[in-house]
């Protein structure tokens, strides 16, 4: 904006304000006094304008910042003028935050029933009031305030209006009506001071209140009585285009545009997300930092970076072809880097303080990458790391408390009705963690438990996300959810808040967290069975091959395979078995007797040979078992028990 | 831990078996059927000390059978949360050692065998120290504490640790030998 324009226009005003500059000031602290002396609500409502002024002022300053560089001194009586101008329309924009639809319907109905006089009160604080001087003035201007808001004052805000009241407050076809106007997109906001500017500087403009709202873009609100005086209000702004429709928002929407969204995403450190796009699209990603304003976040990655590509790329070679295939997630080493000739900085963080190598304008710490990006390429919502995943972010010196992180996402994605009477529980955060307890009784959200401590109160009630389920080795429980949901087994190592569980079944360990079990008697043999097969079936992969199902995991089994000379496991998803062996066979022991199914067999050659008597219940189950007991000396039983009869 | 105990059971007597031997043999089915069992409540039943007393047989109707109450001394051994056992190590593998003491089958994790002692595969898979001093394999005898039990109708499993003081290997035939 042209410093020029402004001082030949108004230059005696400038001047006028910035010699009244002080005197404002007493004036305001006037008013505050003043204030203190009436209703005390009112002052309430008062100093919270001027909260809001500081946080308004503060945001238009940046805005102003992008907008022109212009001289200083110019600027500064605009731009006081501008928050003059703000204090009103942010307390009407906050109160129609705060108190939902009432405060706005008050607005509104204020403004409608005595145009001309409202219209004086928002110029007053601008304009009249720096030429007056005078005490009569402010008490003029007290007056009217008063008058302004006694209307508002018999409304009893603290107390909850009843829906009956909240309905009469809901806009009517008297009031003046909403429009949505298209602007140029990412100056929403732009617009919106423009038309306050442009409010200001010509005060015949018939529109009430200008809105954008952070998450519409491309749009923004005018509050009018007649879609001309929208459109008068408009023209000849740059973010408007001329040929833009007005859109007339309808009466009974015009309450949602301003309702506050409950959804707000709860983003905090340590919460685990994952990406959304590009490369490392579906990777685990922590969060290190949130930046709200910006809607930015910064999260620690394990990288994805071909080393070989980027020290070309920065040695200024061409590849040639674009690389088509994603480079597994590695960390990131800075040796290797170092020995490919890649340039590593290292650079320190001026607001966190830390140290980072930068290379090639990416950022690593620790061998991980972190990356800032927008909040809209990560979800947040419902992810459920693997364990996998979880160990290769966990640093090795982390101790036990590394996996709150995990815990918070975890709490997320909990069940209702989490807990039950009973539990053993563990205060995991706030003033009292580490404390233990019994869950006494469960109400929505907050959970009343009874200290293990003595000399505390009886029950505490605790928010469900301060508890985390506790048990001790040798507990016998049972999986409820994620990824081994089913399994039982007794508690081996407590590790923070994941748990090592020695399966029943399989006597293998288990990690699990510990809010994914409860504490059980039950014995279950977990997952054996998915699709046709189950748990020691003997299955044909292929032609050629075949082999014993040894263990069920989620859609995949694991196979050990019918070969004679040595002992292979493998992996088989479950829509790679062709099918199961159903073939009842028989074969035949050392003395030609016919063995079958169930009979009992005693291995008697080779180092297995002191291996008891066991049924011999389907011939597969022989390999299972000897397997179990016998890790190592597994081929020779096989050997020992024709493998060709099975096949046959 | 062990326990002398009353218990009582009604014994099923097939008719051949009456005559001037009846109370003998119903004192060898007793022991035939009762030693070795293993129920939640008491533990396994050890051995039959003695015959308190036999009650008045009921004849079955239609079998012949005669039931007889039959109260008897045993020994049974139960083993609990927190009990110190001593046990010969059977299997050792990478996630731990399974031992025997008695009856019951006790597994050690490798996560409640103490962080200096590694498990060392080969021929005769083991634990053992840094230094080599203690090595635990097969058939050694190792003290240890029992942390949790499963008891199921017919055995009960137990996890045990020795990652606490004065747990551990007691006596080790390999390193004898």
């Amino acid at each position: 904006m042209a410093r020029g324009r402004r001082r030949s226009e108004d230059d005696d005003f400038i001047d006028d304000d910035e010699e009244d500059e002080g005197l404002m000031d007493d004036e305001e602290e006037d008013e505050e006094e003043e204030y203190d002396g009436g209703k005390s609500g009112r002052k309430r409502r008062r100093s919270q304008f001027v909260d809001d002024v500081a946080v308004e002022d503060d945001e238009e300053d940046e805005d102003e910042d992008e907008e022109d560089d212009g001289g200083r001194r110019g600027k500064k009586p605009k731009r006081r003028s501008g928050s003059e101008f703000f204090e009103l329309e942010a307390m009407v924009d906050s109160d129609e935050e705060e108190e939902e639809e009432e405060g706005e319907d008050d607005f509104i109905n204020d403004a409608g029933a005595d145009l001309p006089d409202h219209d004086d009160n928002r110029r007053l604080p601008h304009r009249p009031i720096l030429l007056q001087e005078d005490q009569e003035d402010v008490e003029e201007m007290e007056r009217r305030v008063k008058e302004r808001y006694s209307k508002s004052n018999q409304i009893d805000y603290a107390e909850d209006a009843t829906d009956v009241e909240q309905q009469a407050l809901l806009p009517s076809v008297k009031d003046p009506k909403l429009w949505m106007v298209k602007c140029a997109i990412g100056h929403e906001r732009e617009t919106a001071i423009c038309l306050m500017q442009k409010f200001i500087d010509k005060p015949d403009l018939q529109i009430k209140s200008v809105i954008a709202l952070d998450h519409l873009k491309n749009y923004i609100y005018v509050e009018a009585e007649k879609e001309a005086h929208v459109k008068e209000a408009c023209k000849g702004l740059r973010n408007i285009f001329s040929s833009a429709k007005v859109m007339i928002v309808p009466i009974k929407e015009m309450t949602d545009v301003l309702s506050v969204e409950s959804k707000a995403v709860d983003l905090s450190r340590d919460t685990w997300v994952r990406m959304k796009i590009g490369i490392y699209k579906g990777d685990l990603a922590k969060v290190v930092d949130v930046d709200n304003v910006r809607q930015r976040v910064t999260v620690k990655l394990i990288p994805r970076i071909d080393l070989q590509t980027l020290a070309n790329k920065l040695e200024g070679r061409d590849t040639g072809k674009k690389k088509t295939f994603n480079p597994p997630p590695r960390f990131f080493n800075i040796d290797e880097a170092r020995e490919m000739h890649i340039r590593v900085e290292r650079r320190r963080d001026k607001d966190s303080g830390e140290y980072f190598e930068m290379v090639d304008g990416l950022m690593f710490k620790d061998g991980f990458l972190y990356k800032t990006v927008s909040v809209k390429s990560i979800s947040s919502q419902n992810i459920q790391p693997i364990f996998d995943e979880l160990e290769k972010f966990r640093k090795p010196g982390e101790d036990a408390d590394g996996d709150v992180a995990s815990l918070s996402t975890l709490f997320a994605n909990r069940k209702k009705g989490h807990f039950m009477k009973g539990d053993a529980v563990i205060v995991v955060r706030g003033d009292l963690k580490n404390l233990m307890g019994w869950v006494e009784k469960v109400e929505e959200d907050t959970v009343h438990i009874r200290p293990k401590m003595t000399g505390l109160p009886k029950t505490l009630a605790f928010n469900e996300k301060e508890l985390c389920k506790y048990f001790k080795p040798g507990d016998h429980v049972k999986v409820v959810s994620g990824v081994q949901e089913g399994a039982t087994g007794m508690v081996v190592k407590v590790e923070g808040h994941v748990l090592i569980i020695l399966s029943d079944t399989t006597k293998e360990h288990l990690r699990v967290f510990a809010d994914h079990v409860v504490e059980s008697s039950e014995i279950t043999t977990g997952v054996t069975r998915v699709g046709d097969y189950e748990l020691h079936d003997l299955v044909l992969l292929d032609n050629k091959t075949f082999g014993v199902i040894i263990r069920v995991e989620s859609e995949a089994f694991q196979v050990l395979k019918g070969v004679p000379d040595r002992p292979e496991v493998v992996l088989v998803k479950l829509r790679e078995v062709k099918c199961k062996i159903e073939r009842r066979s028989n074969a035949k022991d050392r003395s030609n007797n016919i063995v079958s199914i169930k009979d009992v067999v005693r291995v008697v050659e080779g180092p297995c040979r002191r291996v008891d008597v066991f049924r011999f219940a389907v011939f597969a189950s022989a390999f299972l078992r000897a397997i179990k007991f016998l890790e190592d000396h597994w081929l020779d039983l096989f050997s020992n028990i024709h493998a060709g009869s099975v096949n046959a | 831990m062990f326990f002398h105990i009353t218990l009582e059971r009604n014994m099923q007597l097939h008719p051949r078996h009456f005559g001037p031997h009846l109370r003998d043999k119903l004192v060898a089915k007793l022991m035939k059927d009762v030693e070795g069992t293993c129920s939640g409540r008491h533990g396994f039943v050890v051995a039959i000390t003695g015959v308190e007393d036999i009650g008045k047989g009921l004849i079955r109707e239609g079998t012949g059978f005669v039931t007889f109450p039959v109260k008897y001394q045993a020994v049974v051994f139960r083993p609990f949360k927190g009990e110190i056992l001593e046990a010969v190590v059977t299997m050792v593998n990478k996630m731990g050692f399974f031992a025997e003491a008695g009856p019951v089958q006790i597994f050690v994790s490798n996560h409640l065998i103490p962080d200096d002692m590694e498990f060392q595969s080969g021929d005769m898979p083991n634990y053992t120290t840094s230094d080599g001093s203690v090595k635990i394999q097969k058939d050694s005898e190792v003290r240890l504490k029992i942390i949790g039990t499963r008891v199921d109708a017919t055995e009960i499993f137990c996890i045990g640790t020795i990652k606490d003081d004065f747990l551990g290997v007691i006596n080790d035939p390999g390193a004898t030998a």
